[in-house]
């Protein structure tokens, strides 16, 4: 062996056999440098083996395990909640569409109440509401949240509280950018808006005569409608489900109080969009035209003022199989009520949650609504 | 009570069983740790991750291979994305810390050997630590399975995920690496 042979020898040292490592030595024997060389080589190594070693905190074990029951909590607290979204978010999408309803028309009740203010002492107007969907009076929802509108207050800043009902056509004219508001569906917002309010003024002016305030404010059926939806979600959940509704409903209030105009408007609705659900492809409901709620409402105002103009719509029909009837009488009991025998009755938006909520658990069936106005009845057939 | 069935009690959730894992465990996950991250406070995070993560997933722990390759496989990989990390954020070791966390250890452990030689062990392990915190992550990895852990051919092949010919061949670079790095300072050997 020569010094480069046991240079190039060294340098692979670790794939040596134990003959070249003997050959090594021999060599290193004879030559002063190479033994220098191996001498490094070797103290590296042994060095390296004996580098003092480090021992883990006092606490380790401890903290390590504090930290394991952090984790264990949290996961615990994010399965809860994620169960709690997958079994009830058509009920908090629901509960956010009618708060961001009730945002909206409040920052426009304005109009809607002043000219009840010749009439009522306390600009308060009460409200007499028909138990179609098994709610109680709506004059303590009312007074709880609606303060007297006054001409000071009118049109002053006003929280905007967001959500919106699954309505496809309704949240494709809506603006994605607050920024910069789509005027033409704002045009359209706030025309549908004014009409409103003409025919709550109309509306109010029959009622006058009719001789009793039973004028609905589009706010009052609103307010009742989150109580309805509020208790149906605590009914069916736990009580973080409404603690979830709330928190939700506060989440989405996490904006700067808003002056009534056209941002705001453009505002809420870019936030209805947000909140929009991302299963909407799955949801069966039937695309209509755009109508703001007041319209609806002031129909069911009709139907109150003495039975003027109640809507009969034609009884539509359910067919549920027979395999998923248990599962989907649940859903059908918290959308609709029992009015005789198989005929049930819900609003045309609880319909289209309903049939949504079917199609999310899988549930079979066909149905035939005549239209999707107002109050439904349908027949419940089992197959 | 065999290493085996403490691990069939951690998979049933006992975490009395765990910790006796991790008694026994613990102090070489952060020496690998420290090896290969050449910081203390890095191991000790490291090393808690490490054990985190065996919590979480002993379930998925197959008891015919050796829990130690397991367990020191996470480490590395653990390490691994440590030093990825610092790279993205060229957080770099200083010279001093080395030295600090030296003198601390040897102090500790003080013993017999004479003030020269003791200094001279002292300089020379300094000088060598220092040397490891210079090489690359991937030589860093194998000297300290191999040369300052002692681990075989097999487990480091397993531990990094490499073939042993692959490991052989890069423990021969990474030793003649760290005595390019030390040739300056040949004096001390």
């Amino acid at each position: 062996m020569n010094c480069e042979l046991f240079a190039e020898k060294l340098d692979n040292y670790e794939s040596l056999s134990s003959e070249e490592k003997i050959e090594l030595a021999e060599h290193a024997a004879k030559c002063e440098s190479c033994a220098k060389e191996l001498d490094f080589f070797m103290n590296i190594m042994e060095t390296a083996k004996s580098l003092p070693k480090i021992e883990p905190p006092k606490n380790f074990i401890n903290d390590l395990n504090v930290r394991i029951d952090k984790e264990e909590r949290k996961q615990r607290i994010l399965r809860k909640i994620l169960h709690n979204i997958k079994s009830y978010k058509y009920q908090y999408v629901a509960a956010a569409a009618c708060l961001v309803l009730v945002a909206v028309v409040t920052s426009n009740s304005g109009d809607f109440i002043n000219p009840q203010k010749d009439n009522n002492d306390s600009g308060v107007i009460s409200e007499q509401r028909v138990d179609d969907n098994g709610v109680s009076d709506g004059n303590n929802v009312y007074d709880n949240v609606i303060a007297p509108v006054t001409d000071e207050n009118d049109n002053s800043q006003i929280p905007i509280e967001t959500g919106i009902e699954n309505k496809t056509e309704k949240t494709e004219a809506i603006p994605q950018n607050t920024s910069k508001p789509d005027t033409n569906s704002m045009t359209k917002i706030q025309s549908e808006v004014t009409q409103s309010t003409v025919s709550q003024k109309q509306t109010t002016k029959h009622s006058d005569t009719a001789g009793e305030v039973s004028e609905k404010s589009v706010t009052n059926s609103e307010e009742t409608k989150v109580e309805e939806m509020s208790n149906a979600a605590a009914q069916n959940s736990e009580s973080e489900a409404s603690e979830n509704i709330s928190e939700q409903s506060e989440a989405l209030t996490d904006i700067d109080t808003y002056s009534v105009d056209e941002t705001s408007i453009a505002a809420v609705d870019s936030r209805m969009v947000m909140s929009e659900p991302v299963e909407n492809e799955e949801s069966d409901f039937e695309t209509e035209d755009y109508s703001i709620v007041g319209e609806g409402e002031i129909a069911n105002a009709r139907h109150i003022s003495g039975g003027n103009g109640k809507k009969q719509n034609a009884i539509g029909k359910l067919n549920v199989s027979a395999d998923d009837i248990d599962r989907a009488m649940d859903i059908i009991l918290l959308y609709s009520k029992n009015v005789n025998g198989d005929l049930y009755s819900a609003d045309a938006t609880f319909v289209s949650m309903m049939l949504a909520n079917f199609n999310y658990e899988g549930i079979n069936y066909s149905n035939y609504i005549p239209t999707y106005e107002g109050q439904i009845t349908f027949e419940l057939v089992v197959s | 009570m065999t290493e085996n069935d403490i691990i069939k009690k951690c998979k049933d959730g006992n975490r009395e069983a765990f910790n006796r894992l991790v008694e026994k465990y613990q102090s070489q996950v952060v020496n690998i740790a420290y090896g290969m991250l050449s910081d203390k406070e890095d191991a000790y995070d490291a090393t808690q991750e490490v054990f985190i993560r065996v919590y979480k997933n002993i379930g998925s722990f197959k008891e015919k291979s050796s829990f130690s390759t397991w367990l020191y496989r996470i480490t590395a990989n653990i390490c691994s994305d440590i030093l990825r990390k610092r790279q993205k954020s060229t957080n770099t070791i200083s010279i001093n810390q080395v030295y600090d966390d030296e003198n601390k250890e040897i102090d500790i452990k003080d013993e017999s050997p004479m003030p020269e030689e003791m200094a001279e062990i002292t300089e020379r392990q300094r000088a060598v630590r220092q040397a490891i915190c210079e090489l690359s992550d991937e030589y860093r990895a194998v000297i300290t399975l191999c040369d300052i852990e002692g681990m075989s051919y097999d487990e480091i092949s397993q531990v990094l995920g490499l073939p042993s010919g692959t490991v052989k061949s890069r423990i021969n670079r990474a030793r003649n690496s760290l005595r390019k790095i030390l040739s300056k300072k040949r004096e001390l050997f």
